[in-house]
């Protein structure tokens, strides 16, 4: 295995965009962390060098915003996991994330092509 | 303490939950490194530094309430803060706390005591003279030297221009440590006097500074308690006030016991850092008189349960007219506490919860 980081490397992620990513990976359903992490990662051709255990504070603060909800449940080796899903109000939430993800993009686009 | 239990439950409940997920989260990736041909020691590096550094399991805890501002939140949630049994248990905890601390548990309960404890030990032996005072001479370099040479005791060392001490041999009596210093002195003046062992750590002065507390603290609750009280609530007033004393007095040797046993570099260093000590012990005196009673005055006289729902009227700021005064009520219906700067006054009568009132 190649210990080259990935293109991302050193790139941290946006203020606030984990929190977009995490609710846009659990519409699929529930998952632990790990599975929310490894997901991120694919999805993003590990193109993000998010270190995994900054997902848990992100994971705890949707929980307590009611964004998500966690279950304790079996992984695929049968092993005690916690699992993460989308509640009504982080639906809501993902929507207006994404949003604003948009126009933010729009906007940045537009200066880089008129400057 | 349920309620202590029932918060501190909860908060360890909390970080296992947290620790649970990481041990979880790390374990899948060294399973999955592993799958891709890493060995064993390999994976679990690599999987720790993809996890990333503790500020993740600090920022983890503090947005689950797992850290020490979380345990906060929940004794308040819990009611904690308002518990009859808080100041009793943090007490008893401090107690067991100093004496855990403690190089010598005996000698602070000797301290305590004013005494030793077990039968009386003989110390050392002090030799002096017949009739010596301020204006006499005192034992001669001559007189000291014979009583250095003497084989009754050992190790004599001058204690004042008057007395000799020394430690006497195994058995020896007083009468034949008397005739032998006369004999080697040939001064027949001199007579031998055993020294008891005393405690080595003084309370008297925590003791005194209580007393002294104690006798304000019933002038006071005599004269501005206009509280009609219950034998309930004065039992409790002076439970916790003893435990108080209790613990300042045994934080008090403590202190002084670990003083004593440090090797100051000169005397100015000692004395300024007893000086502090003293200081310190008398603030941490008055901080523990008023955190007393700023929790006995807001305590039902009936029940002991916190008054709650404060309602102030008027201006903090006044003092004669429009002054400030604050209503409290007991949740259990028991009265209504009406205070303002110049007094205080428990009414039973006018309780909005009175329907509620159990006995």
């Amino acid at each position: 295995m190649s210990n080259e980081r990935p293109p991302g490397a050193g790139i941290g992620l946006l203020q606030g965009t984990l929190d977009l990513l995490v609710l846009r990976v659990l519409v699929a359903g529930a998952l632990h962390g790990y599975a929310i992490s490894r997901r991120l990662a694919e999805l993003s051709d590990e193109w993000f060098s998010v270190d995994e255990g900054s997902l848990y504070p992100c994971l705890y603060r949707m929980e307590k915003k009611g964004w998500i909800r966690s279950e304790v449940g079996r992984s695929e080796n049968n092993r005690r996991a916690r699992f993460y899903s989308l509640t009504q109000p982080g639906t809501d939430q993902l929507e207006t994330e994404q949003e604003d993800w948009h126009k933010f993009q729009l906007a940045v686009g537009r200066v880089l092509r008129r400057a | 303490m349920l309620r202590v239990f029932s918060a501190l439950r909860e908060w360890f409940g909390l970080r296992a939950r947290m620790s649970e997920e990481r041990l979880f989260h790390l374990d899948r990736a060294v399973a999955d490194l592993r799958a891709l041909g890493m060995t064993n020691r390999e994976a679990k590096r690599m999987a720790r530094i993809r996890f990333g550094g503790r500020r993740h399991s600090h920022a983890g805890l503090r947005e689950l309430g797992g850290d020490l501002r979380g345990l906060a939140h929940l004794f308040r949630a819990h009611r904690v803060v308002t518990s009859l049994w808080l100041q009793p248990a943090v007490l008893l905890t401090a107690v067991a706390l100093i004496f855990a601390v403690s190089p010598s548990q005996r000698e602070i309960v000797e301290g305590m005591l004013g005494h030793t404890l077990g039968p009386e030990v003989h110390e050392a032996v002090a030799l002096s003279v017949y009739g010596a005072g301020p204006g006499s001479p005192g034992i001669t370099q001559e007189e000291f030297e014979s009583l250095q040479s003497m084989a009754t005791v050992t190790g004599a060392e001058r204690s004042g221009p008057h007395q000799v001490r020394a430690q006497p041999v195994r058995g020896v009596t007083l009468a034949a440590i008397t005739s032998e210093a006369g004999v080697r002195t040939g001064n027949r003046g001199f007579y031998a006097a055993w020294v008891l062992r005393q405690p080595k750590v003084v309370t008297s002065p925590a003791k005194v500074v209580w007393l002294l507390i104690v006798l304000y603290g019933a002038f006071f609750l005599y004269a501005r308690t206009c509280l009609r009280v219950t034998p309930r609530w004065l039992l409790y007033a002076a439970s916790v006030a003893c435990l108080h004393s209790l613990v300042s007095i045994l934080a008090w040797a403590l202190a002084t016991q670990l003083w004593g046993g440090t090797s100051w570099h000169t005397s100015t260093t000692a004395g300024l850092s007893f000086s502090l000590l003293a200081v310190a012990y008398l603030l941490t005196a008055a901080s523990q008189c008023l955190y007393w009673w700023h929790d006995l005055r807001h305590r039902c006289p009936v029940c002991l349960d916190r008054l709650l729902l404060s309602w102030t009227q008027g201006e903090t700021d006044r003092i004669l007219l429009s002054a400030a005064v604050t209503e409290s009520v007991c949740a259990h219906g028991h009265g209504v506490l009406v205070e303002s700067r110049w007094s205080r006054d428990f009414r039973p009568e006018e309780s909005p919860l009175q329907g509620l009132a159990r006995v």
